[in-house]
């Protein structure tokens, strides 16, 4: 059995991997640190702009072979495992959660209190910005006040954000840029965005993606990486307090497991596949997986629900200058205590009329009748619309071990199944009723009319499974993510997460995990 | 077109259904279109396309489309998103199936009087009309989808960036890479220079 010895082993390779790696080379030179990670890499620039025009061209994959195939999750889940994680191919939206998010149980009586103040997590949210490289601006809400300025300029409104925003703000909501990871200037080695609007497969390096900076890690020979190995089992020693091993098996040597030694465990693999890892460690010693003592890893699985909407408003709106851009408003993260409890961030896009080959009446249109009836219709400029709302899960939102479902080498496979809380069901009604209130309010300015509304079928940017906290008995890990059974087993990112807000994750995930790493 | 990790998968599911992988060889078929088609997808053109484009812009589309289908991938794994977890292949569109609907109209073509391209151009557009109706296709796909080569010629220059900037006659360069410079300014008109080709073939 091939043996790899390590200061720290960290298994994942994504946003939260790359963290602990980058901030531990720098904190700790000389600490051998290694990286097991179960996809593949990617790490060809030159072809990511080749797959960037298959995918545009042919709708093909931008980063082909980014699956197992039998390593899948039953319930929603992203299925990418590539070096990098999730955030190859992510938006690159970079927004901070509020101190409500910290607060729900002392504030409103709901939820769950995270274990850290909004003070201290603030100033790990400018250690994310500056280390990822974020543009924004400041809010114009008071409460989102700043202990430093953004790293870089906020990415300036486009004609149509401009349209947008004036259009948005007769409602009395205030929008500002929508921070982004994506350069505004020179920064940190990387180019400046040149607009290609395909944020998800950028081709040019200018929006972060972990896999570039995993790549100087690797050049610099800071980090060693085990890519196509999954880690299928962490090993404990004979008191059970101690992680010795991870076992894992590399794609093409299924029959040769392999063995990751180290001091330091790190699990870095996501929402889903960390908690997975924890229950399928279970031995006869821990019968219910490792870090398991209280009984909720795989629990409290979260994340936001959202509702979009479609309006049409008379503005001159031309589809496709940056469509990736967006206005954001973070006026509703903040609600009386005393009164109804919905919190939601509020994202606004240019969006487009489509060619069509039938009119209303289902008449066929072929060349300057098709052309003629959308020029028609382009007149009116559309926005989309849409409020990430908060949520919290109840004990049974789970993922567990699925023994009828199991990969090539007979591991289960997790199935996940989201369950909200009691509270958050009884003001579901109640919840939609404002949301869909403002996209009225919305439509009653500039001709508006809503064309259609959508309402999210899951949870987005999910979170838990390890939840954080300060008591072994009802949660998995303290406020840094060591685990509250075993001294030397780290858990980090989304999985820690209590709550999932109303706001992308990814920077609260960030910010978490450089916590975690400088407290390594 | 914004393609975000959900509007892409958007974009493709909406051009045909998903087809699993399994069961479709990979890059095994060959998607050209034979000579034969050629040119009666030229004749088509200008039947479908608009006007403003001018005979060398219907005979650019028409090239385009023939180059983008050579380099087709029938079965290549194709994009996905949150909630997808089935891989799925690029759907099997042949240039056998094309020849075959070509053909087809200008067996309609001959029945009033001579071969498609010989006929005007309101003809050839009612023929069309005839094979789009006789096929029951009710939506132009989001990307073409093998079903029909008249719908499918349509989608692939309507739903192009070219198709775009011809639409609100601007200056807009849908996925194209470009500075932030001016990006907070109206675009400029689309003026009077020629059509730029819909995708990057």
């Amino acid at each position: 059995m091939p043996r790899y010895e390590s200061d720290v082993c960290i298994i994942g390779s994504g946003i939260s991997a790359t963290l602990v790696a980058q901030v531990l080379a720098e904190r700790k030179p000389g600490l051998s640190i290694q990286l097991v990670e179960a996809g593949r890499s990617f790490f060809d620039q030159t072809r990511r702009r080749e797959w960037r025009q298959r995918a545009l061209d042919y709708g093909e994959n931008p980063y082909p072979g980014d699956v197992i195939e039998d390593q899948q999750a039953q319930g929603i889940i992203s299925r990418t495992q590539a070096v990098g994680g999730l955030a190859i191919h992510f938006g690159g939206v970079m927004q901070r959660f509020s101190e409500e998010d910290t607060r729900l149980e002392s504030m409103y009586g709901l939820a769950y209190d995270w274990p850290i103040e909004w003070a201290e997590l603030e100033r790990y949210y400018v250690a994310a910005e500056k280390r990822i490289g974020v543009a924004g601006e400041p809010g114009p809400y008071p409460e989102d006040r700043r202990s430093e300025p953004y790293p870089m300029p906020a990415m300036e409104l486009t004609w149509n954000l401009q349209q947008l925003k004036t259009w948005a703000e007769k409602t009395g909501t205030r929008f500002c840029s929508t921070p982004v990871c994506k350069n505004t200037v020179p920064y940190d080695g990387r180019n400046v965005c040149v607009r290609c609007d395909t944020c998800n497969m950028c081709p040019t390096g200018a929006r972060y993606s972990p896999d570039l900076q995993l790549r100087r890690l690797l050049d610099a020979k800071k980090i060693a990486l085990h890519d196509r190995t999954l880690v299928r089992r962490l090993i404990v020693d004979d008191t059970g307090s101690r992680i010795v091993a991870a076992q894992g098996v590399h794609e093409d040597r299924p029959d040769d497991p392999a063995e990751y030694r180290a001091q330091t465990f790190v699990i870095a693999a996501g929402y889903a596949w960390s908690s997975h890892l924890l229950l399928l460690s279970a031995t006869s010693r821990f019968p219910n997986g490792l870090a398991n003592r209280s009984g909720l890893v795989g629990r409290y699985m979260g994340g936001h629900k959202f509702i979009s909407a479609i309006l049409e408003m008379d503005a001159e709106i031309y589809p496709g200058m940056f469509g990736g851009h967006s206005l954001v408003s973070r006026r509703f993260f903040r609600c009386d205590p005393k009164g109804f409890f919905v919190r939601h961030d509020f994202r606004v896009w240019d969006a487009a009329h489509q060619p069509r080959l039938r009119d209303e009446n289902g008449k066929l249109l072929l060349g300057d009748a098709m052309m003629d009836d959308w020029r028609a219709r382009a007149k009116r400029g559309r926005a989309r619309v849409r409020m990430y709302y908060d949520v919290h899960p109840d004990r049974d939102s789970r993922l567990t071990l699925d023994p009828s479902r199991k990969n090539r080498h007979g591991d289960p496979l997790p199935a996940i199944t989201h369950q909200l809380d009691a509270a958050t069901r009884a003001r579901e009604d109640r919840t939609r009723q404002h949301i869909l209130g403002l996209y009225d309010e919305l439509a009653k300015h500039d001709n508006g009319r809503i064309i259609s509304t959508q309402f999210g079928d899951y949870l987005d940017h999910p979170t838990g499974g390890c939840r954080m906290g300060t008591d072994p008995a009802d949660s998995v890990t303290d406020s840094y993510g060591r685990t509250h059974d075993h001294e030397n087993l780290w858990v980090v990112g989304a999985p820690t997460l209590p709550t999932g807000g109303c706001a992308n994750g990814t920077l609260t995930f960030a910010a978490l995990t450089i916590r975690s790493a400088e407290k390594m | 077109m914004h393609l975000d990790r959900r509007s892409l998968i958007r974009w493709i599911a909406s051009g045909a259904a998903a087809w699993p992988l399994r069961g479709v060889r990979l890059h095994a078929q060959a998607a050209a279109l034979p000579d034969a088609g050629v040119a009666t997808l030229r004749a088509l053109a200008p039947a479908v396309l608009p006007a403003e484009l001018g005979a060398a812009g219907h005979a650019r589309v028409a090239n385009d489309f023939v180059r983008w289908l050579a380099s087709y991938r029938p079965g290549a794994e194709r994009s996905w998103g949150y909630g997808e977890p089935q891989k799925t292949g690029t759907p099997a569109i042949s240039g056998a199936t094309y020849q075959s609907q070509l053909a087809a109209l200008e067996e309609r073509a001959r029945a009033r009087g001579g071969a498609l391209a010989s006929l005007p151009v309101d003809d050839r557009r009612a023929l069309a009309a005839e094979l789009v109706e006789a096929a029951g296709i009710k939506a132009m796909p989001g990307a073409p989808s093998g079903q029909h080569v008249v719908t499918d010629l349509l989608s692939f220059y309507f739903t192009s960036s070219a198709a775009n900037d011809l639409c609100y006659r601007a200056r807009i360069g849908r996925e194209t890479c470009r500075t932030l410079k001016g990006v907070t300014a109206r675009p400029e008109p689309l003026g009077a220079a020629a059509p730029q080709p819909p995708r990057g073939v």
